[in-house]
């Protein structure tokens, strides 16, 4: 009998048992719905991830007054991560490792920022201009007026979420608006970046303004960060571990008690490969347990098919069917089950992953996966119907016939 | 089934039947030429001279030792091609056996089952399956369609094992069913259809592989007298056009449409006569 026919086949006799039928599949498009959604979910969340770290620059490295490594391995309470401060010192110490393109201190803080008769609390940047606008490089785009230049005075740049939505009314280009009650004029607008991305939510100035803001709530020297563009082509790596070596022998410390971490792009990839990775792992377990389920499901109907249809088991070999074509016979009908459930699941699926993106849930499904589902579901379906299938094709035609 | 049932068959111990074999073998020339001579009469020259089927010492025991049944002892008989011979015995006689065993849809215990000279019983399970798909077709008392496909579908049944394609077995399966005057009801299903019309669509699919041999177990079991006749009157055309068929009844009436009858009782071969 060849495939079509086989098929064919299948599916009427899945249609003269169409309830059981129907529930054997939807065991299964629950198991396929829970993968697609799943996997998407964590491609979804991986692709924001990747977006962010573009945004952050794959050559760029920053220095924070904290050590997170402690926070990562002893998790978030009872370890209080050890901190320090980073002063101009540091800065002018860092400057002088190689391989440096652009450097820049950046000084933060929280604010007060009033617009006509509207003040909200942010937290902006006190940086420097050329440098800061060298390593963020091409992520920053201007949407209206221009970025910061060494010689303003009292100026502002407002990420784009910032400028549209952190007030009623919107600042514009030339806007004044007074920060802890010093008046600034607005001389840039961000491009919107991207779903999360910070620089979005970037409030920007001339790194002295801040300081002068900030006053005495900081030491004399502080800085809140250090942030460095390597070099093109040097190894990122290894200019971290010079300034790592200069910034512990500055703050007179050893890898064990120190004040400070290095952040880079692969740092953060690889802490985030790890957060995504066991949820891909837990997600996929439990679409994994919800496919088993639903192939025991198949096997069950099968082996009730296999019974039931004793008596045609015997025409067909009483017609001169072997028992291999009847044993693909009824892998086919396992086979088709499979197919089904992988399908309407994957359209479950993605209906879900469209509804989660409408909820703001960044969910996403790849061809291969769309593909794969399917494939994955046809062959669990055969693999569940292996045993019964064999049952059916070992059937004493004899007997068969003579069940009634 | 009922054969359990009937008062006649008694359990005998497996050894007996085994035993008697080689007498029965010996006499194989004999037991041939008595079918032959059965009541004296005998078979028109010329007619029947091929043999299609032929069964040599056959015994088919069920379990073993004192539960043991012999359902078929020591059955030596031949049959020609083009005839029509009935298989006449009690509930329980074996007669369903019988045909299993001349159908290759069971192995005997001992004795061979030849079929058109072929040595069924040496050859594969594949190999008998393709043989028994071309060379015989069934005929079922409880007709045994399948009851999700259509008459047409049923019919085409045993050329889609056989990938012949769509076209060729549709037109053909068509033709078959119309010549049993089922031409109106071909996209039926099963249920749909009465016992007769069942039983004309399984004699259909029975004839789609233009079989060598057709063997039916009682295939007017389910049906009531006047269209028992009227399956009775099938078998007879299909005879009259020169197939080969075994009829397996318990019922005296049917005898008439046959030219030969093999009388079986608890699996012994009772007597075998020619009628025509
Ligand atoms: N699988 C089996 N195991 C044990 N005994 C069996 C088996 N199949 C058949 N028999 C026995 O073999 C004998 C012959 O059975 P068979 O079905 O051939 O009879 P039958 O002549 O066709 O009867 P009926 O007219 O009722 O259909 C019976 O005594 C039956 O009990
Ligand atoms: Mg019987």
């Amino acid at each position: 009998m060849n495939t079509a026919d086989m098929l064919n086949y299948s599916i009427k006799s899945m249609r003269s048992r169409s309830l059981r039928s129907w529930l054997t599949i939807v065991g299964v498009v629950v198991g396929i719905t829970a993968m697609v959604l799943l996997v998407g979910l964590v491609q979804g969340l991986k692709n924001d991830v990747e977006s962010q770290l573009k945004g952050f620059g794959t050559n760029t490295i920053v220095i924070i007054p904290m050590d997170v490594s402690k926070v990562a391995s002893y998790g978030s309470t009872q370890m209080v991560p050890s901190s320090g401060k980073l002063t101009e010192l540091d800065y002018q110490r860092v400057k002088k490792a190689g391989s440096i393109d652009a450097i820049t201190k950046i000084l933060s803080g929280r604010f007060n920022m009033q617009f006509k008769n509207e003040s909200i609390t942010v937290s902006a940047s006190g940086i420097e201009p050329e440098n800061y606008g060298r390593i963020i490089g091409s992520s920053l785009e201007i949407d209206t007026g221009r970025f910061l230049v060494p010689s303003d005075h009292h100026a502002l740049v407002l990420g784009y979420s910032i400028a549209d939505s952190g007030f009623t009314k919107k600042p514009e280009v030339g806007s004044d608006i007074y920060v802890s009650g010093e008046k600034f004029k607005v001389v840039g607008i961000l491009k919107k970046a991207g779903s999360a991305n910070s620089l979005d939510s970037a409030v920007l100035m001339p790194f002295d303004d801040a300081k002068s803001l900030l006053g005495d709530s900081i030491g004399p020297n502080e800085i809140s960060a250090i942030r460095i563009l390597v070099k093109e082509g040097e190894n990122v790596n290894e200019t971290a571990d010079q300034i790592e070596s200069i910034m512990l022998s500055s703050h007179r410390k050893n890898e064990d008690n120190k004040d400070f971490s290095l952040v880079t792009a692969g740092y953060i990839s690889s802490q985030i490969d790890q957060t995504t990775s066991l949820l891909s792992l837990f997600l996929g377990a439990i679409a994994g347990i919800s496919l088993v389920v639903g192939a025991i499901g198949i096997s069950n109907t099968m082996f009730m098919t296999v019974l039931e249809r004793r008596q045609e088991i015997g025409l067909l070999k009483a017609i001169g069917m072997e028992e291999g074509e009847i044993e693909r016979l009824f892998i086919a009908e396992a086979g088709v089950i499979g197919i089904a459930g992988g399908t309407l699941g994957l359209l479950l699926g993605a209906l879900l992953i469209g509804v989660a993106n409408l909820l703001g849930f960044p969910a996403q499904i790849l061809p291969q996966i769309a593909i794969g589902a399917v494939v994955f579901s046809a062959i669990v379906g055969m693999a569940a119907g292996f045993i019964p299938s064999r049952q059916a094709a070992r059937l004493d035609a004899i007997e068969a016939l003579r069940y009634e | 089934m009922t054969g359990a049932k009937s008062a006649s068959s008694k359990p005998q111990p497996a050894g007996k039947a085994a035993a008697m074999c080689t007498q029965a073998a010996n006499s194989h020339e004999a037991a041939g030429t008595s079918l032959h001579t059965g009541n004296g009469k005998p078979v028109p020259p010329g007619m029947h001279e091929r043999e299609i089927l032929r069964l040599e010492c056959v015994s088919k025991l069920y379990g073993s030792g004192e539960s043991g049944v012999a359902a078929i002892r020591d059955m030596d008989f031949t049959i020609h091609n083009g005839e029509l011979t009935s298989v006449l015995g009690p509930s329980g006689s074996g007669k369903s056996t019988l045909l299993h065993l001349m159908g290759l849809l069971d192995k005997p215990t001992t004795g061979k089952v030849y079929i058109a000279g072929t040595d069924t019983t040496s050859i594969s399970d594949a190999d008998q399956a393709r043989l028994r798909g071309k060379m015989i077709g069934f005929v079922f008392q409880a007709f045994n369609l399948i009851s999700s496909f259509t008459a047409l579908e049923n019919v085409e049944l045993p050329l889609m094992i056989y990938d012949v394609p769509k076209e060729e077995r549709r037109k053909k399966a068509t033709a078959i069913l119309e010549r049993l005057q089922m031409g109106h009801r071909l996209n039926h299903l099963p249920s749909q259809l009465s016992g007769g019309e069942r039983q004309r669509v399984a004699i259909a699919r029975a004839l789609i592989n233009d079989p060598e041999i057709i063997l039916a177990d009682e295939p007017t079991g389910n049906l009531d007298s006047k269209t028992g006749e009227e399956v009775l009157k099938i078998i007879e055309d299909l005879h009259q056009e020169g197939r080969t068929i075994i009829l397996v009844t318990h019922d005296e009436s049917l005898v008439k449409v046959t030219e030969k009858v093999v009388r079986i009782r608890d699996g012994r071969l009772v007597k075998s006569e020619v009628l025509v």
